[in-house]
C-alpha cells in the first residue's frame, strides 16, 4: 500500500538569473513499512526533499500525498495538525525543547493534540530506548546520543504514517550512531514504521531496504537492495 | 587603531539593526534626562518672569527706613539695587462718579521703582520730581473725572479711618460706610503722564492710583525694597542680621517670587519640595539607567559568540573587556550629543505648542522659553556617561570571562535545572501545554525575564507615582485657595434688598453663571460625641464650653436659588424634592472642610461634625425659638460662592422655600450674589454704574486666576513628564521582548515542525505576555502604593488630607501594561511566524 506518493515535485529558490532549482520535477512513491535511505553529495537537494515530504517547506510546484491526503492542499492549521499526528521528524541537532523534560519532550505531539498518552505504549518505547532513568531530566543534562533517542521516541509516540530523519547520526560518535540506526531499524521491522532517512554515510544507507540517490535536484538512482 | 577595536567597529556596522537600536535607546534616555532637567528649570524661569511681570521685581523689603539706615542697606554686599517707595495716603477725588472709589491713592517711587514695577505709560512721561505725578487712566474712564497732562492738582492727603479700628485702612480695604480722611496735609502736583491701571491695584480698592517721585534727599521714612545680587537660601538670615544692625524693625520678603528660585523660609514647604524633588529625581535616574543597561546587556550578549571567537584567536580578558567599553564609548559619543540636542529640541517644540495654547489664557503674559544652563548640560552629560559606564561594566566583566567554546556552542544560554523551570501542574490543566511552555520560557532566562519585568515595574511605578503627585498638587492648591470659585461677589443686608436690582445684575451681558444666596446666622447645640475632633480638644482644655453635654455650634444657613439648588443637589446626590418642603425642613450639611491649622502651619481636611444622614439639628435663632431641621445629606462640596468656615461653624444648605419659612426676622438675613463673568472688569463697572449705595462689591478673579494658572502649568509639566517616561518604557519593553523572541527562532521553528498550529503558537505568545504583565503588576502596584504614600507624607508637611488610592490610574496601568506587552509580543511573534520553518531551524542565534 502506497503510504507516500510524490508527483512532479519542484522547488526553486530565488528568481531570474539567480534562480536555483533545488528539486527538479521529482516523482516517486513509498510503500508502508519501507525503510528508504536517501543519499547524495552536499547541495544535491536531499534536505530540501525531506522537508517537502515532512510538510515543513512548501514546494514551488507538485504534490505530496501522505496516506491519500494532499498535504499542501491543507491550510496552515490543518497542516500543523497533520504533522503532529502523521509525521515524525528527527533532525541532526537541536531537536528538543530546552525547557521541557525528556518525558514532556517525548509526548509533546500528543500534548499539543490534547490527546491522552497511552502509558503502556510510552513505557514500551522508553524501555526500548533505554531512557527509563532520564525521564525527568532536561535536554542539557543528556548526552548527544541520549538526546537523539528522545527525538526518536517523540517521533514514534504517535505512530505516524511516515518517519523522516535528516542525518540523525551526523552529530554522534560511531557507537552511538550504530545504536541509533539499530533502533530505527527495529522500529521499522517490528512496528512496520515507514522510515525515510537522509544520510551521506554509505554504511548507513546500506542498512536500508531501498536507496535513492539524488543529484542536482533529481533522482539519479533508485535501487531496492533488500526485499 | 588596534585590531580588537577595529573588529568591534566592523561588527557594529554589520549588525546595523542591533546597533541602531542600542544607539536609539541611549539617545532616548539621554534626551529624557535633558528634557526633564530643562523642563524644570524653564518652568521655574517662566514662573519667575511671570511673577516679576505681575508684581514687580524685588526680594526683600525694609520698612520705615530713615536716610542713614538706607545708606547701610545700599552698602550691604548682597544688595544690587534699592527701590524706594512710600505710601503718601489718600485724597478725595472731587466729582468721582464711582461711589465705591471716591479717592485718589498716592504712592511715591524712586526712578528704579518706576523701572522695576509693572507700570505702563499710556501718555506723557514718568514723574522726575516730587511735585510731579502720573495718574491712572481709569480716573477719566470710570470715575468720569477729566484729567489731562499739565493739570495742577491740589490735594488734601491723609489717612482713612473708620470708627473702632486703630490702624488706617489700605488699598485692600474697600470703601466703608462711615469712614473719613484724617490728618490731611495739602500737597500740590502737576500731572505729567497717564498710566494704565496697575495690575497690583486690587479691584475693590477705594483709591485710584496716583504715582509721584521720591528723591534721594527725602525726609521721613521710606520702604526700601532690595533687589539682591543673588537669590540664595541664606538671604533670610542675612536680612534679619542687617535689619538688626541698622535698627530697622520690620523686614518683609517677596515670597511669591522667591519660591520660584527654590528659596523659602517656610521649613515645611522646603522639606516638601525637597522630598518631592528627591523622589522624582531618583525615579528618573532609575528609569534612565535601566533602559541603557538593558540595551547594552542585550547588545553584548548577542556579541557573545564574536567575543568567544576573539578568545580562541588569543585575545586576553582585558582585551575582550575593553572591546565592550569601546563599544560603549562609540555608542556614547554618537548618542549623547544627539540625545542632548533631541531633548532640547523636543522641549522647544513642546514649549512652542504649549505657548500657543497658553497665551493669554488665565492672564499668562510671559511665554515659556527653553532655558539652557551649563548646569543642565553638564548634568545630562554626567549622568549619561556614568550610566553608560555602569551599563557596560557588568556586561564587560561577563564578556571577558566567556571562553571560546562556550561562545561557539552557546550552551551557556541553557544552564537549566528542572527545578528552575518547574511549573505547577495546574498551568497545563487550566491553560494547555502552550501556556506551560510559555511560562517555562519565561523562567529559563531568569536574568532577561527579570530585566523585562523590572522595566515594566519601573514604568508602572513612574506612571502611578507621577500622576498621584499631580493629583496631590491639585488638591493642595485647592485647599490653600480657600475655596474661592467665583469672580465677583455682591452683598447686601436684609433691609436694603431689592429683587429687581438682583435680577438685573444676574442678567448682565458678560455674566456666565450666577448664584443667589441668602444667609442667616443661627445656633445649634450638638451633643459631645458628634462634635469635631478639634472641638473635642477645646472641650478638654475648657470643660465649661459644654452645656448639658452639648457644644454650641454656629450655623450658617444658606439658601440657594432654585436653579443652583437643583444643580447642587445633583452634585451631592440627594433628591432636590427632599429640600423643598417647608413643613419638613431638610438641609445639606457640609461636613468635610479644608482649614488652615496655624499652629502646625499646615492645611488640613477635617470633619466639622460627626453626624449621619437623618439626624436632626435644633436650629436656634436670635429670638430664642427653635426649629428642627433634618440632615438630608452630608458632603464636602461647596456651592459657588460659599466658603469654608472653621471648626465650630456648620454650613447648612437649604432651599429658598425652607429659608423663608425658617427665618424669624428678615432683617437678619444677608443676601449674596456670586457671579462668574467672561469679562469681570466690565461687569464690575456695569454694576457700579447702577449706583446702588448699599451694595458691596468684591472682584476676586485676579487672585483666583493666578492660582489656576499655577495648577495648569504644573499639570502641563507633569503630564509632559509622564509622556516622556512612558515613551522610554515602551521602547525598553519592545526592545527586550523582541530580542528574546528573535533569539528563540530555532525553537519556534521546531515547535512548528512538530506540529504546533499557528493558533497554538499565538496562544503561547499570549500567555507569555500575560505572565509578564501579571508579574510586573504584582510588583509594580504595591511598590507604587508605597511610594505614593511616601509622597503623600512628604506633601503632608504642608497639607493634610486623607490618602486615597487612585483607582482609575491603577486601572489605566493594568490596561496599558497588557496592551504594551501584548503588542510587543504579537509584533515580534508575527515576524517569527512569517518565517519559513526551515529557515528557522537552520537559524543560528545571531
Amino acid at each position: 500500500m502506497e503510504i507516500l506518493k510524490i508527483e512532479q515535485l519542484s522547488k526553486v529558490y530565488g528568481s531570474g538569473e539567480t534562480a536555483v532549482k533545488a528539486l527538479d520535477d521529482v516523482s516517486f512513491s513509498v510503500r508502508k513499512g519501507e525503510f528508504v535511505a536517501i543519499i547524495g553529495p552536499s547541495g544535491s537537494g536531499k534536505s530540501t526533499f525531506l522537508h517537502m515530504l515532512g510538510g515543513v517547506d512548501r514546494p514551488t510546484s507538485g504534490k505530496v500525498w501522505i496516506e491519500n491526503t494532499d498535504i499542501y492542499a491543507l491550510n496552515e492549521t490543518q497542516l500543523a495538525v497533520f504533522r503532529r499526528r502523521q509525521i515524525g521528524l528527527i533532525y541532526q541537532f537541536y531537536n528538543l525543547i530546552p525547557v521541557l523534560t525528556v518525558e514532556e519532550n517525548m509526548t509533546l505531539p500528543l500534548l499539543l493534540d490534547q490527546h491522552q498518552v497511552d502509558p503502556q505504549q510510552f513505557e514500551r518505547i522508553v524501555n526500548i530506548l533505554g531512557l527509563q532513568h532520564r525521564l525527568n531530566h532536561l535536554p542539557n543534562q543528556l548526552s548527544g546520543g541520549q538526546q537523539q533517542r528522545v527525538s526518536i521516541g517523540r517521533a514514534l509516540m504517535t505512530q505516524p504514517a511516515i518517519m523522516l530523519a535528516d542525518e540523525p547520526t551526523g552529530n554522534l560518535d560511531s557507537r552511538n550512531s550504530g545504536e541509533i540506526i539499530d533502533l530505527l531499524k527495529m522500529f521499522n521491522k517490528s512496528y512496520k514504521q515507514t522510515l525515510i532517512v537522509i544520510t551521506h554515510d554509505e554504511r548507513i544507507a546500506l542498512q536500508a531496504d531501498r536507496v535513492i540517490t539524488i543529484e542536482d535536484g533529481r533522482i539519479a538512482r533508485d535501487e531496492v537492495i533488500r526485499v | 587603531m588596534n585590531i580588537v577595536n577595529k573588529l568591534t567597529i566592523r561588527h557594529l556596522k554589520q549588525n546595523r539593526r542591533r546597533t541602531l537600536i542600542t544607539i536609539i535607546g541611549v539617545i532616548i534616555s539621554v534626551a529624557m534626562v535633558t528634557a526633564v532637567a530643562t523642563l524644570g528649570i524653564s518652568f521655574m524661569d517662566l514662573l519667575q518672569r511671570q511673577t516679576i511681570a505681575t508684581d514687580g521685581e524685588w526680594h526683600v523689603v525694609y520698612q520705615d527706613v530713615k536716610r542713614d539706615q538706607l545708606r547701610g542697606i545700599r552698602e550691604d554686599g548682597l544688595t544690587k539695587e534699592v527701590i524706594l517707595s512710600r505710601d503718601l495716603g489718600y485724597a478725595r477725588l472731587e466729582g468721582s462718579q464711582n461711589v465705591r472709589k471716591p479717592y485718589l491713592y498716592i504712592r511715591a517711587y524712586n526712578s528704579l521703582g518706576f523701572e522695576k514695577f509693572p507700570i505702563e505709560l499710556s501718555e506723557g512721561r514718568l514723574p522726575s520730581s516730587v511735585d510731579e505725578v502720573v495718574v491712572s487712566e481709569e480716573i477719566a474712564q470710570t470715575a468720569r473725572v477729566p484729567v489731562a497732562i499739565g493739570d495742577r492738582l491740589s490735594l488734601d492727603v491723609g489717612e482713612r479711618h473708620v470708627a473702632e479700628i486703630a490702624n488706617s485702612l489700605t488699598q485692600f480695604d474697600s470703601w466703608q460706610d462711615g469712614e473719613s480722611l484724617q490728618g490731611t496735609k495739602l500737597e500740590t502736583y502737576t500731572v505729567v503722564g497717564i498710566i494704565k491701571r496697575p495690575t497690583w491695584e486690587p479691584t475693590w480698592a477705594p483709591g485710584y492710583t496716583v504715582l509721584t517721585y521720591i528723591d534721594e534727599g527725602f525726609t521721613g521714612t521710606v520702604d526700601a525694597a532690595v533687589i539682591l545680587r543673588e537669590v540664595k537660601g541664606s538671604l533670610y538670615a542675612h536680612a534679619e542680621v542687617l535689619a538688626k544692625e541698622l535698627g530697622i524693625e520690620t523686614v518683609g520678603y517677596n515670597n511669591n517670587l522667591l519660591r520660584f528660585y527654590g528659596v523659602t523660609n517656610n521649613d515645611n514647604l522646603r522639606s516638601t519640595l525637597f522630598s518631592l524633588s528627591a523622589i522624582i529625581m531618583t525615579v528618573i535616574i532609575v528609569g534612565s539607567v535601566s533602559l541603557i543597561y538593558n540595551v547594552f546587556a542585550i547588545s553584548v550578549s548577542e556579541r557573545a559568540r564574536h567575543l568567544g571567537m576573539l578568545s580562541s584567536v588569543g585575545a586576553t580578558k582585558r582585551q575582550k573587556r575593553n572591546s565592550v567599553f569601546f563599544e560603549g564609548f562609540l555608542i556614547g559619543t554618537i548618542s549623547i550629543p544627539i540625545g542632548i540636542i533631541a531633548g532640547l529640541v523636543g522641549i522647544g517644540i513642546t514649549f512652542w505648542l504649549i505657548n500657543s495654547a497658553m497665551q493669554g489664557a488665565l492672564g499668562v503674559t510671559e511665554s515659556l522659553r527653553v532655558v539652557v544652563t551649563p548646569a543642565i548640560l553638564l548634568t545630562a552629560l554626567g549622568v549619561s556617561i556614568l550610566t553608560i559606564f555602569i551599563s557596560t561594566y557588568i556586561p564587560a566583566m561577563k564578556a571577558s570571562r566567556i571562553t571560546a567554546i562556550e561562545a561557539i556552542r552557546q550552551t551557556n544560554d541553557i544552564k537549566l535545572t528542572s527545578k528552575a523551570v518547574k511549573t505547577s501542574k495546574w498551568v497545563r490543566k487550566l491553560f494547555g501545554i502552550e501556556a506551560e511552555i510559555g511560562l517555562k520560557n519565561l523562567k529559563r532566562n531568569k536574568r532577561r525575564y527579570r530585566a523585562t519585568v523590572f522595566s515594566l515595574v519601573i514604568s508602572i511605578v513612574l506612571f502611578l507615582v507621577v500622576s498621584s503627585f499631580t493629583a496631590n498638587l491639585k488638591k493642595s492648591l485647592e485647599l490653600s485657595q480657600d475655596g474661592v470659585n467665583y469672580d465677583i461677589q455682591v452683598t447686601v443686608h436684609g433691609n436694603d434688598f431689592a429683587q429687581g436690582v438682583w435680577d438685573s445684575i444676574a442678567s448682565m451681558g458678560d455674566v456666565t453663571e450666577s448664584s443667589s444666596i441668602r444667609e442667616l446666622l443661627a445656633n445649634a447645640w450638638v451633643s459631645e460625641e458628634k462634635i469635631a475632633d478639634q472641638l473635642k480638644e477645646v472641650v478638654k482644655k475648657d470643660p465649661s464650653s459644654l452645656v448639658d453635654g452639648k457644644f454650641q455650634y454656629e450655623l450658617k444657613i444658606q439658601s440657594l436659588d432654585a436653579e443652583s439648588l437643583k444643580v447642587y443637589a445633583e452634585q451631592v446626590g440627594v433628591r432636590v424634592e427632599q429640600l423643598l418642603d417647608p413643613e419638613h425642613p431638610a438641609a445639606v450639611v457640609i461636613d468635610t472642610l479644608p482649614f488652615e491649622d496655624e499652629v502646625a502651619e499646615k492645611y488640613v481636611e477635617m470633619k466639622a461634625i460627626h453626624a449621619k444622614v437623618g439626624d436632626r439639628l435644633d436650629v436656634v435663632q436670635g429670638s430664642g425659638g427653635s426649629r428642627e431641621v433634618e440632615i438630608a445629606a452630608l458632603t464636602d462640596q461647596f456651592p459657588m460662592g460659599i466658603l469654608p468656615s472653621g471648626a465650630g461653624v456648620l454650613n447648612l444648605i437649604v432651599s429658598e422655600q425652607v429659608m423663608d419659612d425658617l427665618v424669624e426676622n428678615p432683617e437678619d438675613m444677608f443676601y449674596f450674589l456670586y457671579l462668574k463673568s467672561s469679562d469681570p472688569m466690565k461687569t464690575q463697572q456695569q454694576i457700579e454704574e447702577l449706583k446702588e449705595l448699599h451694595l458691596s462689591l468684591y472682584n476676586v478673579y485676579q487672585a483666583r486666576e493666578r492660582e489656576e494658572q499655577m495648577v495648569m502649568l504644573m499639570s502641563v509639566f507633569t503630564y509632559g513628564f509622564i509622556v516622556l517616561i512612558t515613551a522610554i518604557s515602551i521602547a525598553n519593553i519592545f526592545n527586550t521582548i523582541s530580542t528574546s523572541i528573535s533569539l528563540r527562532k530555532r525553537e519556534f521553528a521546531m515547535l512548528r515542525s512538530v506540529g504546533m498550529t499557528p493558533q497554538g503558537f499565538n496562544k503561547m505568545i499570549h500567555y507569555e505576555s500575560i505572565f509578564y504583565g501579571v508579574k510586573a503588576l504584582l510588583f509594580g502596584i504595591p511598590i507604587s502604593i508605597v511610594l505614593m504614600y511616601w509622597i503623600h507624607q512628604a506633601v503632608m508637611n504642608s497639607f493634610n488630607f486623607t490618602f486615597t488610592l487612585p483607582w482609575v490610574n491603577i486601572l489605566w496601568c493594568l490596561v496599558a501594561v497588557f496592551v504594551i506587552v501584548g503588542s510587543a509580543m504579537v509584533y515580534s511573534g508575527a515576524k517569527v511566524k512569517k518565517e519559513n520553518i526551515l529557515d528557522g531551524l537552520k537559524q543560528e542565534s545571531i
